[in-house]
């Protein structure tokens, strides 16, 4: 006689299996969430940030100028660089920058003296710094109270906190501080006619090399010229390095996983007789495989979801320090990553498929093994 | 029904999320990058190589050290003029080396 159970009754059924072993079912859930977790972070870790850093930085000068002599690096002639430079074919905006790290109590921070016109977009909301005025970034603001910011360079300066950086431009400006360009030039011994480096823009990005090569023959003194892609490829590789290490916690993961699979191809085998029982009573194959297949999917499908969430949320949610702490190397107040969401279902997609994949083998394969045998030889072999 | 329900809510919660504030997410960032004409991110604290490339030494380190890093020989391709210093060859040959 056939039972041939509906899917609503076969669902119950499934469930109330489970509820039978809650422990292992609760335990086998957190285990496949852990693991979507673990291996979705790992997946989206360094393709996030990569991501958010070669955005940001396509908005970097094309062409860095730095002068250089066999001590290092020099301070810039402004006069003399812009009449260089000028007369060169592609060399679109040439300004020069003040800017160099100096000391701080929070340690060292880029003090960047700011340019009216390029600030003029923030000018309704951020007062440009006037002598002895700063604006600071949201690393160097533990409190609201902070309102005086002391700087060592060349020499020492006591500014006035006209304004905080908001948090949410945290990955460009987060140890940065915006000065008047005769505080920067003060605090990194620059004389008035001195800036830090030239900078410059192209038309085409394909520009930037040969228009490298023709500038390092046009100043009078010994250049390092730095373009924007190198700039980004070391950034990348950086990137790559620094965040590889989540690697390490995906191997032992990926171990985990395969144990998981063993026990539960062991496990199924060791409940052959339930699988006999219900054949005796009339279960079919298809019914048995069928309430496998359930089981499986009860389990599975909210493991995923929540594991796929809690990697989204850990990694996307703003203002998350975790990742500065754990992998660029910050020991104080880490930068809050506001990160972009792009191509996430992309790297879900494989993962789930990583996961499932093996999981549903295991299982199916167990059920198969016990439909093909004699009920009363899986009876037999007992609990 | 509720299996479902627990099932579903945290993939649309994320899509939700992303459709509506997760491509702007840096946006800010990008108008202060701009703004304050930086030349690197700030995933790196100030002071190291890291956040500061264009600072690194622009020589390629001609004694041998196998297995440490040689960051100028990897990460740099300087372009300038040849100086020489204590070891160090200082700057490129105008293009004519490129690793």
């Amino acid at each position: 006689m056939k039972v041939g159970l509906g899917p609503q009754a076969m669902w119950g059924w499934a469930v109330r299996d489970l509820g039978r072993r809650s422990h292992f079912t609760v335990l086998l859930f957190l285990v496949l969430m852990g693991l979507t977790l673990l291996m979705s972070l790992w997946a989206l870790l360094g393709r996030s940030v990569s991501n958010a850093t070669m955005k940001l930085m396509q908005q970097a000068p094309a062409v860095v100028v730095r002068r250089v002599s066999p001590m290092g690096w020099m301070p810039l002639p402004i006069d003399q660089a812009m009449h260089s430079i000028h007369g060169v074919a592609g060399a679109l905006n040439p300004r020069t920058r003040i800017w160099g790290v100096v000391a701080s109590a929070q340690g060292p921070v880029t003090v960047v003296g700011a340019d009216a016109d390029r600030f003029e977009p923030f000018l309704s909301a951020y007062p440009l710094p006037l002598p002895g005025q700063a604006l600071v970034g949201p690393g160097m603001v533990r409190s609201q109270q902070v309102q005086q910011v002391i700087l060592h360079g060349a020499t020492s300066l006591v500014l006035t906190v006209v304004a905080g950086l908001p948090a949410a431009g945290s990955m460009a400006t987060h140890d940065v501080v915006v000065v008047h360009s005769s505080d920067a030039r003060a605090l990194l011994g620059l004389a008035p006619h001195q800036a830090s480096d030239l900078v410059l823009d192209v038309f085409h990005p394909s520009e930037i090399t040969p228009l490298g090569l023709e500038l390092a023959r046009v100043f009078p003194w010994p250049v390092n010229i730095a373009t924007r892609t190198q700039a980004m490829d070391f950034a990348l590789s950086q990137v790559t390095r620094s965040t590889g290490i989540g690697l390490v916690v995906t191997v032992p993961a990926a171990m985990a996983f395969v144990l998981l699979v063993m026990a539960l191809g062991a496990a199924s085998r060791r409940q052959g007789w339930e699988i006999g029982l219900l054949k005796a009573m009339g279960w079919t194959g298809g019914d048995l495989i069928r309430l496998k297949l359930y089981q499986a999917l009860i389990v599975i499908l909210p493991a995923l979801s929540f594991g796929f969430a809690a990697a989204y949320g850990m990694l996307y949610w703003p203002g998350v320090t975790w990742i500065a702490e754990l992998f660029f190397g910050w020991s104080g107040l880490a930068p809050a990553f506001h990160l972009s969401v792009n191509g996430v279902f992309g790297v879900f997609l494989p993962v789930a498929l990583m996961i499932s994949v093996p999981f549903f083998s295991t299982i199916l394969w167990a059920a198969w093994q016990g439909v093909r045998c004699d009920p009363g030889q899986l009876i037999q072999g007992g609990p | 029904m509720w299996y479902l329900l627990a099932v579903m809510v945290p993939l649309l919660v994320m899509t939700a999320d992303g459709l509506l504030r997760g491509h702007q997410a840096d946006h800010q960032a990008g108008l202060w990058f701009e703004a304050l004409d930086l030349s690197s991110v700030a995933l790196y604290p100030s002071g190291t190589p890291q956040r500061h490339p264009e600072t690194l030494w622009p020589g390629m380190a001609i004694r041998l050290s196998p297995g440490l890093p040689q960051p100028s020989l990897r990460h740099q391709k300087p372009m300038g003029r040849v100086r020489v210093c204590s070891g160090f060859i200082v700057g490129d040959v105008l293009g004519r080396w490129q690793p």
